[in-house]
C-alpha cells in the first residue's frame, strides 16, 4: 500500500465550497475551469489535431481528463482514482439523465453502464480505485476516435 | 423489452406467494391491505430459499447466488410512475451469505440474510430498515459529531453512520468468527443529515434494499480499513463529520487508521488472513437458479473447514491499488486487440465479466452494456501478477471462457429466473485498457481494466488474502494484499 499512502500523503483539504448549478459534459470549454475550481485540481491542456484534452490532477489523488472539440464543446469525460469524482459537476445536465436511467445491472457493484440517447456513461471498480468514462457520441469531433477518449 | 418481461414474471410470482405487491404505502407503514410492509416482506422472505448451514463448520459461511432479498419499494427498470411494492429484487451473480450482529458485548443480536459477500471492497454495512428496533448500535463521534460516510461503488453511494458492534458469521448459528466491536456502516439511517452534493454527485443512490439489492453488503476484500489502513482516511467525498442537520463536513479520520470502517475477516482472532470463495462449476450455459456455495475465514490456519492454499495454486500480488494485469489472448468473429490491462482485477462484487470494448473492439451490446454476441464467443485470458518490486509477478495458465447473448440467452432462459451465469459479461469502458509499463510508477488511473467478476469464481476456488496476511505457500513467503487460485 505504500504507494497509495505516498500519494495521499500530499493532499490538501478538499473543497468545502457551495456548488455551482454549471458543468461541462455537452457546454462549453470555459467550464473546464469551473471544474477544476470545484474540485480543487491542477489543470495542464494537451492540444491535438482535432481535440484538445484537459488533464486535471485532482487533491485527493484522482485524475479527470475533459475532452474539448476544435468549436470548444466539452464532448468526453474520463476519471480514475481512490474516490469517485463529483459526476454531477463533470457531468452537468447528463447527471439526472445518468442518474435517473432505469438500468438492469442486477445488483453488481463493480460496474454500471447506461446508454441514453447520445450519452454514454460507464463506471468501473471499487472504493481505492474507480475508474470511468462519459461521452456525447453525437458530439465526437471529425479526426477525433472514441478510442481517444480515455 | 426482454428485461422487462423478467421482471414481470418475478413479480408475478411473488404475488402468487405472499399476495406481496399493492399497498403504496405511502409513507405509513402498513398497506391497504392491513398487513405491515414489514410483515410484507417477512412473508416473502420465508418465501425464499434458504441458507446450508446444518453442516457448516465454524470457519466456513453458507453462500447462495439467488434472486436476492425481498425489497420494499420500485423495481429498477420500472416505468415512471410505478408505484412502490413488496417484490424479489432480482439479482443476476450475486452471492449472498447471512451475518450476525450484535450491540457490543452484550446478547442483543440480530442475523441478517442476504448479506452480499463482496471481495472487492472491505466493511460491513447493514441497511437500517432491516435492523430490529432494539439493535441500536452506538454510534462512532468524532471529537463529538456523529461520523456519517458515503460508501462509494461504481454504480452509487450509499449513505449511513458509523457505528460499532460485535459481528458474528460461520458455523451452524454464526457464532464460529468473532470480529468484536468493529466499525460498520449501518445505510440509510443517518436521513436526519442531509446528503452533502460532494457525496450525492457520485452517482445513483444506494441507500435501500430494492436499490441496493441486498439486505447489506461483507466486504472481505483485500485491505483492512475501507479507505487506508494504520493511517487517516484524508478529508475527501467519503467520511463526513456532523455536527448538526444540514452540516455534514469532510473529515479526516485518526492517523491511527481507527475510526474507518473495517473488514470483519482481519478482526478475527485466528483466521483474519484472508478469506477462500468456493463456488461450484456451473453445467448449463444458460444459467441455473439457486447456487450454492461456501465462504471459508482463514488461510493457512489448520481451522476446522480447510483454509490451506495448494502449493498447486498461483499468487498473483496486487498493487497499491488493489489490481493486477490481465490480457484477452484470443479471437472471435468480433476480433481482439493483444493489450495487457494494468487495472485488472478479481471482485465477488461485480456480477459479470467486464472488459474494455477495445480489447474486444466490435462485441455487440444492448443498453447497459452488457455483451450482445450472435452466437456465445469462446475466448481465453491470463492473469498477471501486479508490476511491482520485491514481488513475484506470476502468470496465470491460459483462462478460458464464454461469452453468451445476455438478452436472448442468459435473462431470458428459465421463464428470466436464473440467478447465475458463468458466461455473463459487458464492456467495462469503450475503449481500450490502460497499459502501465514495467517499472513506472505514479498513479495508475486512466482507464478501466479487465473486471474478473462473479462468472470467475464458479468452479474456480478463489483466495483472498488481506493486508494482515503474511503465509508461506509451496516453501515460499508472501505479503498480502494478493489473491491465489
Amino acid at each position: 500500500m505504500a504507494s497509495l499512502v505516498a500519494v495521499l500523503g500530499l493532499l490538501v483539504t478538499a473543497s468545502l465550497a457551495a456548488f455551482p448549478a454549471r458543468a461541462t459534459l455537452g457546454e462549453d470549454v470555459k467550464t473546464v475551469e469551473l471544474d477544476r475550481q470545484q474540485i480543487r485540481a491542477s489543470r495542464q491542456v494537451t492540444t491535438h489535431a482535432a481535440y484538445a484534452v484537459h488533464d486535471l490532477q485532482l487533491a485527493d489523488g484522482g485524475l479527470v481528463h475533459e475532452y474539448v472539440s476544435p468549436t470548444g464543446a466539452v464532448f468526453g469525460v474520463t476519471w480514475g482514482g481512490p474516490f469517485m469524482p463529483n459526476l454531477r459537476q463533470l457531468l452537468g445536465a447528463h447527471f439526472a439523465t445518468y442518474t435517473g436511467s432505469p438500468h438492469q445491472q442486477r445488483g453488481g457493484r463493480g460496474h454500471l453502464a447506461v446508454h441514453e440517447g447520445s450519452l454514454v456513461v460507464e463506471s468501473n471498480g471499487r472504493m481505492r480505485s474507480f475508474h470511468g468514462r462519459a461521452y456525447l457520441s453525437d458530439a465526437i469531433p471529425a479526426g477525433a476516435a472514441l478510442d481517444d477518449i480515455k | 423489452m426482454m428485461l422487462r418481461s423478467v421482471w414481470f414474471a418475478i413479480l408475478a410470482v411473488c404475488a402468487l406467494e405472499v399476495s406481496c405487491g399493492g399497498g403504496g404505502g405511502g409513507g405509513s407503514n402498513s398497506s391497504s391491505s392491513g398487513m405491515s410492509i414489514a410483515a410484507k416482506v417477512a412473508s416473502c422472505e420465508a418465501g425464499r430459499p434458504q441458507l446450508l448451514t446444518a453442516a457448516l463448520a465454524s470457519n466456513e459461511a453458507s453462500v447462495i447466488v439467488d434472486a436476492g432479498p425481498c425489497a420494499y419499494g420500485v423495481p429498477y427498470g420500472s416505468p415512471a410512475g410505478t408505484a412502490p411494492s413488496v417484490f424479489v429484487y432480482g439479482a443476476a451473480n450475486i452471492p449472498y451469505t447471512s451475518v450476525t450482529v450484535c450491540i457490543p458485548g452484550t446478547s442483543t443480536c440480530q442475523t441478517i440474510d442476504h448479506v452480499m459477500v463482496d471481495t472487492g471492497s472491505s466493511g460491513l454495512r447493514i441497511m437500517s430498515s432491516v435492523l430490529n428496533p432494539n439493535l441500536v448500535l452506538p454510534p462512532v463521534q468524532l471529537g463529538g459529531p456523529p461520523l456519517v460516510e458515503c460508501a462509494q461503488f461504481a454504480d452509487g453511494y450509499s449513505w449511513g453512520s458509523v457505528r460499532t458492534a460485535d459481528v458474528k458469521i460461520g458455523g451452524p448459528s454464526n457464532t464460529g468468527e468473532l470480529a468484536s466491536g468493529i466499525d460498520v456502516q449501518v445505510i440509510g439511517d443517518a436521513s436526519g443529515y442531509a446528503i452533502p452534493n460532494t457525496c450525492s454527485g457520485t452517482g445513483p443512490a444506494l441507500n435501500d434494499v430494492a436499490s441496493f439489492g441486498a439486505n447489506g453488503i461483507l466486504g472481505v476484500g483485500l485491505t483492512v480499513n475501507d479507505c487506508l489502513t494504520n493511517t487517516s482516511c484524508p478529508a475527501s467525498n467519503l467520511y463526513y463529520s456532523c455536527p448538526a442537520a444540514n452540516a455534514c463536513l469532510p473529515t479526516a479520520t485518526p492517523g491511527d487508521g481507527s475510526d474507518q470502517v473495517s473488514n470483519p475477516v482481519a478482526r478475527f482472532a485466528t483466521d483474519y488472513a484472508g478469506v477462500i470463495l468456493n463456488l461450484p462449476a456451473l453445467t448449463s450455459a444458460s444459467g441455473q437458479q439457486n447456487v450454492y456455495g461456501t465462504l471459508v475465514f482463514g488461510l493457512n490456519t489448520n481451522s476446522p473447514a480447510p483454509n490451506t492454499i495448494p502449493a498447486t495454486a498461483t499468487v498473483y500480488m496486487a498493487d497499491g491499488w488493489g489490481d493486477l494485469q490481465s490480457a484477452i489472448t484470443s479471437t472471435s468473429a468480433y476480433g481482439y486487440t493483444a493489450e495487457t490491462c494494468t487495472n485488472s482485477f478479481i471482485d465477488s462484487g461485480s456480477n459479470g465479466l467486464f472488459i474494455p470494448s477495445g480489447v474486444v473492439p466490435n462485441f455487440p451490446i444492448d443498453a447497459n452494456g452488457w455483451f450482445t454476441p450472435v452466437q456465445t464467443v469462446a475466448l481465453t485470458a491470463l492473469i498477471t501478477g501486479a508490476l511491482g518490486t520485491g514481488y513475484p509477478s506470476n502468470s496465470s495458465p491460459s483462462i478460458a471462457f464464454n461469452i453468451a447473448n445476455t438478452d436472448t440467452v442468459l435473462f431470458a432462459a428459465n421463464n428470466g429466473s436464473n440467478t447465475a451465469f458463468n458466461d455473463l459479461g459487458g464492456t467495462a469502458t469503450s475503449g481500450s485498457c490502460y497499459t502501465r509499463a514495467s517499472g513506472t510508477a505514479g498513479p495508475a488511473y486512466a482507464t478501466a481494466g479487465i473486471d474478473w467478476g462473479l462468472p470467475f469464481f464458479f468452479g474456480r476456488p478463489v483466495y483472498v488474502a488481506n493486508e494482515f496476511a503474511a503465509l508461506t505457500i509451496a516453501g515460499t513467503a508472501y505479503t498480502g494484499p494478493f489473491w491465489a487460485f
